[in-house]
């Protein structure tokens, strides 16, 4: 069993975050301001002994890596941010290949949404839009990730390497563009990519030139799952937050058909949903999260992926998602717990120590 | 048949005459057993009343709940979970939500036949307080208030058409509070966690001892200390440090690898749940006689137990040199761990209780 956690490289100032936030901004401007709206919520988050890093230190990459790898995840998938030619917070992946540190498998996940105010890839206050133009930008975005193809790192299926992407329904040719893709990817050496389609919390239309799908949860599960009462309005001085009961959301996942439409399914795991930072009070919390509840479903998860999906990986949201309290980096409230439990789960389930995670 | 009977009746030779006395036994006898007859018959008549009712939601699901779940922290939250569990097998809808700020609101939203509170650590706000007290639905709460309770949890209750307790030394307590229907209804052991499994040597015992070395329990500790050294001896609890022979558990140890390593397990001043932990373990247990006990389960068949230090010692003795009787009663524990204390008939018979009595 592979634990692949997504990671978000927003850890570092770019010149177009301190245009449209503010200078300085990073995802940690976010966690900073947060404050609790209601008793017992826990805001801000705050790194186990205050380490608000840059990822643009090769330290901080290693050190992730090193943590990540003694508790059991197998891999990171990075976010990739690919505008038609213009890249976004790629200079902490840019480093991790050319300096082929730290030696942790990876993969890429194209977060093909555009930027918004709102954090929410809609498409009102669009920061920056998302274009897909045609075969010469295709062809262009291919060559650029080529490199990362080619790196003995990266995480591969039948020797191609994963390529996850998140919104393939707004691509409007996708088929076409996973096909040349694929060609390109044969013509430069490699047996072709592995696409895989995220389920999220939006449509998913049907597209051929998917391998694979990968639940990214919470988010399918308020979308599409049995979710009827999961939410609530909290009255916070008049106005109204939603919140979610976290063992809900878990059980909604834990209960859900493994039979979609055929094809292979990567199941996913949530540590805990909190955007209230990014948000504030028009954000959404989970009521109940706890890291040895996660643990509880995570060791279920897991032997769900191993029994009944034969899925070689699960991906957990996130790796370091502290504006949106998907993290599993240690904090000062809970310190190692949440990634305790990653541990616990796998030796539970048998899959811990990994024979995989040799690099 | 009927009429050789009659007329062997009828033709019965004489009369005897008894004595006084021996009248008046069978005067004090007959009344004695007309009176239990009648109470019998109410037994039946109560029976065959619920009996519709109790299949009415049970077969048919008629009942929408809405449990409000009042139990944070990493102890009681799978308890909650296997109450919802049994919920939605007994009732026509179950709703089961935290008790977030203003979790009130759902209260009209659904408008449930029955609501449902869940444990008792969270304090309620004014607001919430307000709208439970005005609901004009059937209103229960399952306090997880076993070791201890308080003013403020008896001033909660008081909201509340029915209060179910983890402990019936507190329902005196409750009742002059205010509080009219009080029940002892434990919280049944969680079976996907408290159930039989091998366990490495080291949480492997003879005896496993669970209780405070202070006042009854230092009697109980000095009547067995001579098989200290013989035995391999876990204890857990204060006070323990005084008896080198054995080995003592720091007090945060989580016990389930222990009770399923024990071969006979003793305790004391016992936490009310711990006894359906160690029957759903398929332990044996010797048990300071307690009136949590008898309700569910029966001392001498499932439980053993003692009332002083002497009758420890005997038993502990007796069930030491006779491992098939203590298999039995082991056994006997595990199989009504699944079909007496679970909650499954649990939640049934809180449901019994709030529409059916």
């Amino acid at each position: 069993m592979k634990l692949i956690a997504y990671l978000l490289p927003q850890f570092h100032r770019i010149p177009e975050n301190d245009r449209w936030w503010g200078k300085g901004f990073t995802e940690w401007t976010n966690t900073r301001k947060a404050v609790p709206l209601y008793a017992g919520h826990q805001q801000p988050k705050e790194p186990l002994d205050h380490y608000y890093y840059d990822l643009t230190d090769a330290t901080v990459r290693n050190w992730q890596a090193k943590v990540a790898r003694s508790y059991g995840i197998y891999g990171f998938c990075y976010y990739h941010y690919w505008f038609k030619g213009k890249t976004l917070l790629e200079r902490p992946f840019k480093e991790v290949l050319a300096s082929g540190e730290p030696q942790f498998p990876f993969c890429l996940s194209w977060a093909n949404e555009s930027w918004t105010r709102k954090w929410d890839g809609g498409e009102q206050d669009v920061l920056i839009e998302q274009d897909y133009g045609d075969e010469a930008d295709w062809e262009s975005h291919f060559y650029e990730l080529l490199d990362a193809f080619r790196d003995t790192r990266y995480i591969r299926v039948d020797n191609k390497p994963v390529f996850i992407i998140y919104r393939p329904g707004k691509i409007p040719r996708c088929e076409d563009m996973l096909k040349l893709w694929n060609k390109l990817a044969v013509r430069n050496g490699l047996d072709g990519i592995y696409f895989v389609r995220t389920l999220g919390g939006f449509e998913i239309p049907s597209q051929s030139g998917f391998q694979a799908s990968v639940e990214f949860e919470p988010h399918y599960t308020f979308a599409h799952g049995e979710t009827q009462r999961l939410w609530h309005y909290m009255n916070i001085s008049g106005r109204e937050h939603l919140v979610f009961d976290y063992d809900q959301a878990w059980l909604s996942i834990l209960n859900r058909s493994h039979h979609r439409n055929g094809e292979t399914i990567f199941p996913g795991a949530y540590v805990n949903w909190d955007n209230t930072p990014r948000l504030g009070i028009r954000g959404q919390s989970a009521i109940g999260a706890s890291p040895r509840k996660f643990g509880w479903y995570l060791t279920k998860q897991i032997e769900r992926a191993m029994k009944l999906y034969r899925s070689e990986f699960l991906f957990i949201n996130a790796w370091n998602e502290w504006a949106e309290g998907a993290f599993l980096e240690p904090d000062l409230q809970h310190q190692f717990r949440y990634l305790e439990e990653v541990k616990k789960a796998l030796e539970h389930t048998g899959a811990f120590p990994m024979a995989a995670s040799r690099l | 048949m009927t009429k050789k009977s009659r007329r062997r009746i009828k033709h019965s030779p004489k009369t005897v005459r008894l004595d006084l006395t021996t009248r008046k036994f069978i005067t004090k006898t007959v009344v004695q057993a007309i009176k239990m007859i009648s109470q019998k018959n109410h037994r039946l008549i109560e029976a065959s009343r619920d009996h519709p009712q109790i299949s009415g939601f049970v077969e048919h699901k008629q009942i929408r709940i809405l449990m409000v779940s009042f139990m944070t922290g990493d102890t009681l939250w799978q308890i909650e979970q296997m109450i919802a569990e049994q919920l939605r097998l007994l009732a026509k809808e179950l709703v089961a939500i935290k008790a977030f700020q203003s979790f009130s609101s759902a209260l009209h939203q659904l408008n449930p036949d029955l609501l449902l509170v869940v444990g008792n650590e969270e304090p309620l706000s004014g607001s919430d307080l307000d709208a439970i007290r005005a609901a004009s639905v059937k209103k229960a709460i399952w306090l997880s208030d076993g070791p201890a309770t308080s003013v403020a949890t008896a001033e909660l209750a008081l909201l509340f058409d029915y209060v179910f307790t983890q402990n019936s030394l507190h329902i005196p307590f409750y009742q002059q509070s205010g509080c009219k229907s009080v029940f002892y209804l434990p919280f049944a052991s969680n079976r996907s966690q408290f159930t039989p499994r091998s366990v490495d040597e080291a949480y492997r015992s003879d005896l496993l001892l669970l209780g405070d070395v202070s006042t009854s329990g230092k009697d109980y500790a000095e009547s067995i200390k001579h098989v200290f050294p013989l035995r391999k001896v876990f204890a857990c609890g204060s006070g323990w440090e005084h008896y080198p022979e054995l080995t003592v558990l720091q007090p945060d140890t989580e016990l389930l690898p222990y009770y399923n390593g024990a071969e006979i397990i003793i305790h004391w001043g016992s936490l009310p749940n711990r006894m359906f932990d160690i029957a759903a373990c398929g332990a044996f247990q010797l048990a300071e006689a307690h009136p949590n006990i008898y309700e569910y389960m029966k001392p001498g068949e499932d439980i053993v137990t003692f009332h002083s230090a002497k009758e420890l010692l005997e038993k502990l003795h007796y069930y030491s040199n006779h491992a098939e009787a203590k298999r039995a009663v082991a056994s006997r524990s595990l199989w009504n761990s699944t079909y007496d204390y679970s909650f499954l008939q649990l939640t049934t018979k809180l449901l019994h209780i709030v529409f059916n009595r």
